[in-house]
């Protein structure tokens, strides 16, 4: 298996500091928008990137290749970003619920039904960042990330089928937030 | 289920895959084409759909790559994780687990029961409920039997089942870094007990 870091991956294993500064420049962009993606507060964002290059740093080691390096580092990245969502969901006021997507509602105000399609697209990835955790997640690997259905089953270790289910129940719920000025009644889900 | 609802469930999917001209969603293009409020639903997926497409990326601060290195270079153990206290949701089970096993051992025998021969593995099954019974009396002493009793299995199994429950409940790969951690740790506690072990011999 060829990994685009390889190189940078075996020198930085081997101690050398300039070698892992190039991997974390290559891949901060990726990294960052996995924490903002996840906790959606760009100075948590940023503290969590931290972490996590600090935990590959001290992981690196033992990093064997057995997958590409990049998701291994989408791996910690990821629990990463969940373990500190769970220290702050008491904060967040969070409720993680699949009752939240079936009451999914957009805030007062919010311009979910303007026929305006920039201020659309803006509510809509606003209330993206309301979705609860899974949905979330599997939204911004896939679309943001752009990984396929398996590269995401392999990094949660779900199911094919479970990914596809949360990325259609989360485009549903936000379907349902979506209405026209000349529409009129129930939206179906 | 009506075609409505099959067209509902169907279209999140049938959309996000560009709308594919495959045979098996013809029954969905002919619903669509019939149906007035599908075709709405449609067309709520398409924006939800495009603006999924065009979901924006953030920038990371600048000087983000010199934060992480002053933090790598500062002095620190690499290759070994941090100690740190367990989460809630593996210490709760694991503290319940042990009050369990404690209980257990508590209300254990203080001597071991005398060996029973094979031919009569039979009766002293049948009889183990009595034995448990004589094993209990001095901690029955202390308290009426019913109550003993009741707390006694309630408390086993309510921590048991937590246990359980909650180590489940976590069991995915979320947590694979974790048991690599785990592993690890138990690596390091090994080799620095039988190197110790060693250096004594």
């Amino acid at each position: 298996m060829s990994d685009p870091y390889g190189e940078l991956v075996d020198r930085s294993r081997r101690g050398d500091t300039a070698a892992f500064a190039k991997l974390v420049a290559e891949t901060q962009g990726r990294v960052y928008n996995l924490a903002y993606g996840v906790l959606g507060n760009r100075e948590e964002a940023q503290d969590v990137s931290q972490e996590i290059y600090l935990r590959v740093w001290r992981a690196l080691p033992r990093f064997r290749g057995d997958a590409k390096f990049s998701t291994w580092l989408y791996r910690v990245g990821i629990n990463t970003c969940l373990n500190r969502r769970r220290q702050l969901r008491a904060q967040l006021g969070v409720v993680d619920d699949q009752e939240v997507l079936r009451k999914f509602e957009a805030p007062d105000g919010h311009p979910l039904s303007t026929t305006i399609e920039r201020e659309r697209r803006q509510a809509l990835w606003e209330t993206v960042g309301r979705l609860p955790e899974k949905y979330r997640l599997v939204i911004v690997l896939f679309y943001q990330h752009e990984l396929t259905y398996r590269e995401i089953a392999d990094l949660l270790s779900l199911p094919l089928g479970t990914v596809k289910a949360h990325l259609n129940r989360a485009r549903k719920a936000l379907a349902k937030l979506v209405r026209f000025p000349q529409e009129a009644g129930d939206v179906p889900l | 289920m009506s075609l409505c609802d099959q067209c509902c469930q169907e279209l999140p999917q049938y959309i996000a895959d560009d709308e594919p001209a495959l045979a098996r969603y013809q029954a969905l293009r002919a619903h669509l084409q019939a149906c007035d409020r599908c075709r709405a639903y449609a067309l709520r997926l398409r924006v939800v759909e495009d603006a999924l497409r065009t979901y924006p990326a953030v920038s990371p601060e600048p000087g983000m790559t010199l934060l992480v290195m002053r933090r790598v270079v500062a002095p620190g153990r690499r290759g070994e994780e941090e100690w740190q206290l367990l989460p809630w949701d593996v210490s709760v089970p694991a503290i319940a687990l042990v009050l369990a096993l404690g209980l257990l051992i508590v209300s254990m025998p203080p001597q071991p029961p005398p060996a029973v021969p094979v031919q009569e593995l039979e009766r002293a099954f049948f009889e183990l409920p009595s034995t448990i019974d004589a094993w209990l009396t001095p901690v029955r002493a202390l308290m009426s039997k019913d109550i003993f009793w009741a707390a006694w299995s309630g408390v086993f199994a309510t921590t048991a089942g937590l246990g359980i429950g909650l180590s489940l409940a976590n069991w995915n790969a979320l947590n694979r870094e974790g048991l690599d951690r785990l592993g690890d740790r138990i690596a390091h506690v090994v080799t620095w007990v039988f190197g110790s072990t060693r250096r004594a011999g």
